[in-house]
């Protein structure tokens, strides 16, 4: 073999290492082009914080991942950024991180960058809004060795391993380096990289071919992303929403209204797939704290419960289902099984008033004010049909529907404090996604404490020293224990007629035929789970 | 050049009212911290916002500062991005000054005026001279009908119907967004129809006055040519009352685009007020505020100077 052809040898080995090489690539690349979601709001900003609600930055968890995450078919956790985890006691939790993972500026996901990352979401000093779900404690994170990372909370908290499915991890170098683009330039470890936001239009990521799920056996979702960008439009109408599905635009709809999506899923091309999520439509009725004294004798709450026709509430409601009796579905720790619905029965009210009448209550005075806020959909019909079931039973009513400026004053406790005399049923809307009743019980019936505006029950109007006495042991519990005290207390509550739940909502979203869409109660959108139907 | 000058007062005058008023609004409406971070934010971080913010120092000296600060030209930072977490003392580095937010926006706002008033002012003219010309004619009655229709119909069901008509079921133009020119037809239309409409019947009104004149029939006598008459004559003289119209849709589209631009989320300016007034974003809704003020003041401005240009025989400032 002469020299010349030995090159020339060397260079077809070569360039068919080449075509294979590429030819793999090009196999393990995205087949698709973009993945278009045309999206009912724009973000607050794209924060790491951010990520704990879907509503808060539609797609975000695209960029941004979590140590661990809620699987959205068996909703237990699996493992994301970390690979491992265990319970040391009641407030530590320790993670062992996943190896070889990089953020998309090109540093490393190391320990030290984890810890530092979660410090800066759960801050105090920062005051971000996941402290909406924070726990009985302060939660700090420390790096154990290269791949350990402990996470505790100043008190004894059950609820840690939801609460670190929440917060994005987030490149510490941004933070260190350029502290303002964290809040419009997410640099994250997921399967795609941000890409820009345009203020008003949309905000846009590409496929990172750099992802760990690649490789690792353990990644979330169909580990192999079929589309090579995403684009989430920002378009406040359902109408419009609805039709850039129609007109090819976008692939999927996110919360169009229910009429919207029944009628463009009449059409052959599209399906409207619902799901449950964790938002809850009640009514909270002023009661022991600065309420009128009538509200506080426990015929009139059941007669004004037992006035309204929650099935009718949650049908107006559309996309809905009547609640079990109690805020959190099936599953919930402290569910109640043996709860059922308010019952919808006027003569029983009427009968109720009587009795109450004929003890000395100005029944006949009664004028409860149905309020809801403007932000809440359907709501204006809602406190109206509310209004005029209780007039069914013979109990006035003021109806209001306020701006979120006017409404959410009151609902604190130093606002409705200066209402003395309030007959005040509050008709709006919660979330209950962590699983567990503690938080809920304690954000509504604890007594709040006018001396700490921003405390956990900042907006309960009930103060009853037994059950926050019960609520302290229940809350520091775990296991099956924890889950018969909740129980226990859930009934209390229910049996009090402190609140009434009035619809389980379901979302929907309208999706391009041909795509599987697979999502939680948190509605997730997450290309992942997104894949072409078999 | 005093009656210029008395207007340009008067219009300073108008703007300093109208930041005034949105300030006042804008802390009349509950606690600025407290609707830009909602009922759940802790009292750390509305304080934090509050301190940042000077939402502490008494209503006058924030008042004096804010007005101050227009003069040179400053709107402040939105409080949009990490306002109540990042140190407060690199917010001038680090914070998005909202006129920049603004100014991004305008663009998109003047592309979509320009478009509707392109189409609006030439048809409506059109429309109008031609039901003028041919009083109680068919062509008369059909323009009166399109144009109370265009004055009539909501804006909101007409953008609906565009998109389902041409982006869904002929698939010939987007649903709305922002990019080619394409994007902006269908709110183009939208946003024209009430301005077609109104320029139409004004158009009509005053050349039909004008047709009525002894110079037309003068005219007409003399075998001046009909539409050297309706064009040239009768037109030329008709329009102060058309540009007055014109300037007026013009504003109302400046100011009255929100609807138009959330349906088709045109990125301009009123999407902008729309969503600075969802998140309480109290620089941007003032300076928002404050620029679209500036804009009409400009642009009722320019009609007044323009009537001189179109009828030199029209002394302005004079009482009759």
């Amino acid at each position: 073999m002469t020299k010349l052809s030995r090159v020339f040898g060397f260079a077809a080995i070569s360039a068919i290492i080449a075509v294979v090489v590429a030819s793999s690539s090009l196999l393990a690349a995205p087949m698709k082009g973009t993945l278009v979601v045309a999206v009912n709001q724009e973000p607050q900003d794209l924060a790491a914080q951010g990520a704990y609600k879907e509503i808060n930055a539609p797609g975000l968890r695209n960029v941004l991942e979590t140590l661990i995450a809620v699987d959205p078919v068996s909703g237990e956790f699996i493992p994301v950024l970390a690979t491992d985890w265990e319970r040391i006691d009641g407030s530590t939790l320790r993670f062992t991180i996943r190896d070889g993972v990089s953020f998309h500026d090109g540093t490393d996901m190391s320990s030290e960058a984890v810890a530092e990352s979660i410090n800066w979401v759960w801050s105090l000093e920062n005051a971000f809004t996941i402290q909406e779900y924070a726990g009985p404690g302060e939660i700090t994170a420390a790096a154990i060795d290269d791949s350990t990372v402990e996470v505790r909370s100043s008190e004894p908290d059950p609820l840690l391993e939801f609460r670190m499915s929440l917060n994005g991890i987030s490149s510490p170098a941004q933070l260190a380096n350029n502290p303002a683009r964290h809040f419009d330039t997410p640099v994250g470890t997921g399967p795609y990289s941000f890409v820009e936001w345009k203020q008003g239009q949309y905000w846009s990521a590409t496929y990172n071919a750099d992802w760990w799920g690649l490789e690792a056996d353990d990644a979330y979702g169909t580990t192999k992303p079929e589309f090579a960008d995403l684009k989430f439009v920002f378009r406040s109408e359902d109408a419009a929403r609805v039709a850039m599905v129609q007109s090819g635009e976008s692939q999927l709809a996110m919360f169009p209204s229910a009429d919207e999506c029944a009628r463009a899923a009449d059409e052959e091309g599209y399906s409207c797939v619902t799901g449950p999520s964790t938002t809850y439509l009640y009514g909270r009725l002023d009661h022991s704290l600065h309420a009128d004294e009538r509200l506080q004798d426990p015929r009139i709450r059941e007669a004004i419960f037992a006035a309204i026709d929650i099935e009718g509430i949650a049908d107006l409601y559309g996309m809905a289902s009547v609640p079990q009796g109690q805020l959190g579905a099936r599953g919930t720790i402290g569910f109640n099984d043996a709860l059922q619905p308010y019952a919808y029965n006027p003569e029983r009210a009427m009968e109720l008033l009587e009795a109450a009448k004929s003890d000395g209550v100005d029944v006949d005075g009664l004028k409860i004010e149905v309020v809801g806020r403007d932000t809440t959909p359907r709501i204006k019909p809602i406190v109206e049909a509310i209004g005029a079931m209780l007039g069914l039973s013979n109990i006035g009513s003021d109806i209001r529907v306020q701006t979120p400026a006017e409404f959410n004053p009151r609902v604190r406790i130093t606002g409705y404090s200066n209402e003395p005399g309030r007959q005040m049923m509050q008709v709006h809307v919660k979330q209950n996604p962590s699983g567990d009743y503690g938080l809920l019980l304690l954000s509504n019936y604890a007594c709040p404490n006018i001396d700490d505006p921003t405390g956990p029950s900042r907006s309960s109007v009930y103060c009853d020293e037994e059950f926050d006495s019960q609520l302290s042991e229940a809350l520091a519990s775990f296991g099956d224990e924890r889950g018969e005290r909740m129980r226990e207390l859930v009934q209390y509550v229910h049996d009090r007629h402190l609140i009434v739940p009035l619809a389980l909502l379901d979302r929907g979203h309208l999706v391009e035929a041909g795509l599987d869409f697979t999502f939680g109660t948190d509605h997730r959108i997450q290309a992942v789970y997104l894949a072409s139907a078999e | 050049m005093a009656y210029y000058l008395r207007r340009a007062g008067n219009s300073l005058l108008l703007l300093l009212l109208t930041v005034s008023f949105v300030f006042i609004a804008g802390r009349m409406i509950g606690d600025p911290a407290l609707n830009m971070l909602g009922p759940g934010a802790s009292e750390v971080a509305l304080e934090k916002l509050r301190r940042a913010a000077g939402l502490n120092d008494p209503i006058w000296l924030q008042y004096i500062r804010y007005v101050g600060n227009l003069l040179t030209g400053d709107f402040g930072v939105s409080y949009r991005f990490g306002y109540s977490v990042l140190p407060s003392e690199d917010l001038d580095e680090i914070g998005q000054p909202v006129i920049d937010i603004v100014i991004e926006r305008l663009p998109a706002t003047f592309l979509l005026a320009a478009v509707a008033m392109g189409v609006a002012v030439p048809l409506g003219v059109l429309m109008g001279v031609v039901a003028a010309a041919h009083p109680r004619s068919v062509a008369d009655r059909i323009v009166t009908i399109i144009a109370l229709a265009g004055v009539s119909v909501v804006q909101f069901w007409l953008g609906l119907m565009l998109i389902v008509f041409f982006a869904v079921q002929l698939g010939w133009l987007p649903t709305g967004g922002y990019g080619g020119f394409h994007h902006v037809i269908l709110p183009a239309l939208t946003l024209a129809a009430r301005p077609i409409g109104r320029i139409a019947q004004i158009t009509r009104s005053a050349m039909l006055d004008e047709m009525s004149k002894p110079y037309v029939v003068t005219a007409r006598a003399k075998g001046v040519r009909e539409w050297q008459i309706v064009f040239v004559h009768a037109l030329k003289n008709a329009a102060v009352p058309i540009i007055t119209m014109i300037g007026d849709e013009l504003s109302a589209l400046l100011t009255g685009a929100i609807l138009v631009e959330k349906i088709f989320a045109w990125p301009g300016i009123g999407l902008l007020i729309i969503d600075s007034l969802t998140r309480s974003d109290l620089p941007l809704i003032q300076a928002s505020i404050a620029v679209v003020a500036t804009l009409v003041v400009v642009v009722n401005l320019m009609v007044d100077f323009s009537y001189r240009l179109v009828n030199p025989r029209i002394k302005l400032g004079t009482r009759a």
